[in-house]
């Protein structure tokens, strides 16, 4: 599995990783912007629930996904 | 396998089409669905082209049922075997006022018959399988929630039966009275509450509990629940339980009725006969001490029993001894 930490960096700034090389995701945003949590962020019309875990499943074993409390993002929590 | 569910005359409703299409999906009965890969169609869809499927299930509702004959009928000299389940709460099958005899005739007409755990079961035809429904627990595992647990107790409403339900509404009042401090427990939520017109247990409900979560989306009410320290749920009817392999997938503890499959299976511990609340108060302190990981780590091993892989080898042991054994001959000469 790719580190964590790998993956954050890779998400942390739109302009160097776009699109980004996970399948589905050109609009992911930088983590922490929506609610200053460490969570990577995705609007919700963006994807759905099981395509998010499909695709992050790829990438880590530990996490999880839900909607941030206005409903507008997806959080992907990874431990 | 081609397979399909058959559900409503001429549409399926609405709040029907809303459940398939939540992500992640509840549990539940139609899981099955998306367990085989199959269908859903409605009776004028599917009733001239029964042979294009391999098995057909339908649920013995009140709705429902009225397809099953004529179901049968068209099925006369065709392979297409027809599976029929009852989903309700046995409390509840009198309330239909289905004549006795109907109700076994109905049944006596499936290849296969089930229902979800042993009391319902037991007052079905002989020969009838026990199959709890299935769970996507692979998705409902990897659902998370911006409310992370603090200082609350959910309670669980079941909006189809709302007769008698606030008993346990009073359990969770004493028990904050009382021990809340101790557990640091200061809030109450009472889920899928709706009003239903009457009057007399709105303001039970309003006193009983801190705050009112009504009837919601599935992934809302999964996500929302994920914020209670410990959820109750006396549930006093005999039903296989969805709640149970959901809140296990969440690794939530929940004090269960002893009345509920699920919850004697993933929640041993902290299972209640549902009319003792002296009891539900000891297996809330459990619930909220240092076990509570434990059972939770226990119970999340323990759902996969419930998953679609496990449940479709359930499934196909049923259906192999059902279609063996002779299928709708022989089902029509059980008692």
């Amino acid at each position: 599995m790719e580190r964590k930490a790998d993956v954050m960096e890779r998400f942390m700034n739109l302009e160097k990783v776009q699109p980004v090389d996970i399948p589905g995701f050109k609009f992911v945003q930088s983590m922490g912007q929506v609610d200053g949590t460490e969570n990577i962020v995705i609007p919700v019309h963006k994807s759905s629930f099981y395509e998010l875990v499909e695709t992050f499943e790829k990438k880590f074993e530990d996490f999880k996904v839900f909607n941030s409390m206005d409903k507008q993002y997806w959080q992907v929590e990874v431990n | 396998m081609k397979f399909s569910h058959v559900l409503g005359g001429n549409t399926i409703p609405d709040n029907i089409k809303r459940c398939l299409e939540e992500q992640p999906a509840r549990s539940g009965m139609y899981n099955w669905i998306f367990a085989h890969k199959g269908e859903i169609n409605t009776f004028h869809d599917i009733k001239d082209r029964l042979d294009d499927f391999d098995q057909i299930q339908v649920n013995m509702s009140p709705k429902d049922m009225v397809f099953i004959p004529e179901l049968r009928r068209r099925l006369k000299g065709s392979s297409t075997k027809l599976i029929i389940n009852n989903d309700y709460v046995c409390e509840y099958w009198g309330k239909w006022g289905l004549d006795p005899y109907k109700y076994d005739q109905i049944q006596r007409m499936g290849d296969m018959v089930f229902s979800t755990e042993p009391n319902q079961v037991s007052n079905m035809i002989d020969g009838t399988f026990v199959i709890p429904h299935p769970s996507n627990t692979k998705y409902l595992k990897k659902l998370g929630s911006a409310h992370k647990p603090t200082d609350s107790m959910g309670f669980i409403y079941h909006w189809w039966a709302p007769d008698g339900k606030h008993l346990g509404a009073r359990t969770i009042n004493k028990f904050i009275a009382k021990h809340g401090e101790r557990y640091d427990i200061k809030n109450s939520t009472i889920y899928g509450w709706n009003q239903l017109g009457d009057d007399r247990m709105a303001q039970h409900t309003d006193i009983m509990f801190d705050k009112v979560s009504p009837l919601q989306a599935f992934p809302d009410f999964a996500q929302k629940i994920q914020g209670e320290r410990v959820v109750y749920d006396p549930n006093p009817y005999h039903t296989y339980g969805r709640n149970g392999v959901e809140l296990a997938c969440f690794k939530r503890p929940v004090v269960g009725s002893n009345r509920v499959l699920s919850y004697n299976k993933l929640f041993p511990e902290l299972t209640i006969n549902p009319m003792d609340h002296n009891d539900a108060v000891a297996k809330f302190k459990i619930a909220l001490g240092r076990d509570s990981e434990r059972i939770c780590e226990q119970a999340y091993k323990d759902v996969e029993q419930f998953n679609y892989a496990n449940s479709l080898k359930k499934w196909n042991s049923a259906t192999d001894i059902a279609f063996d054994r002779g299928g709708v001959e022989w089902n029509e000469k059980q008692m």
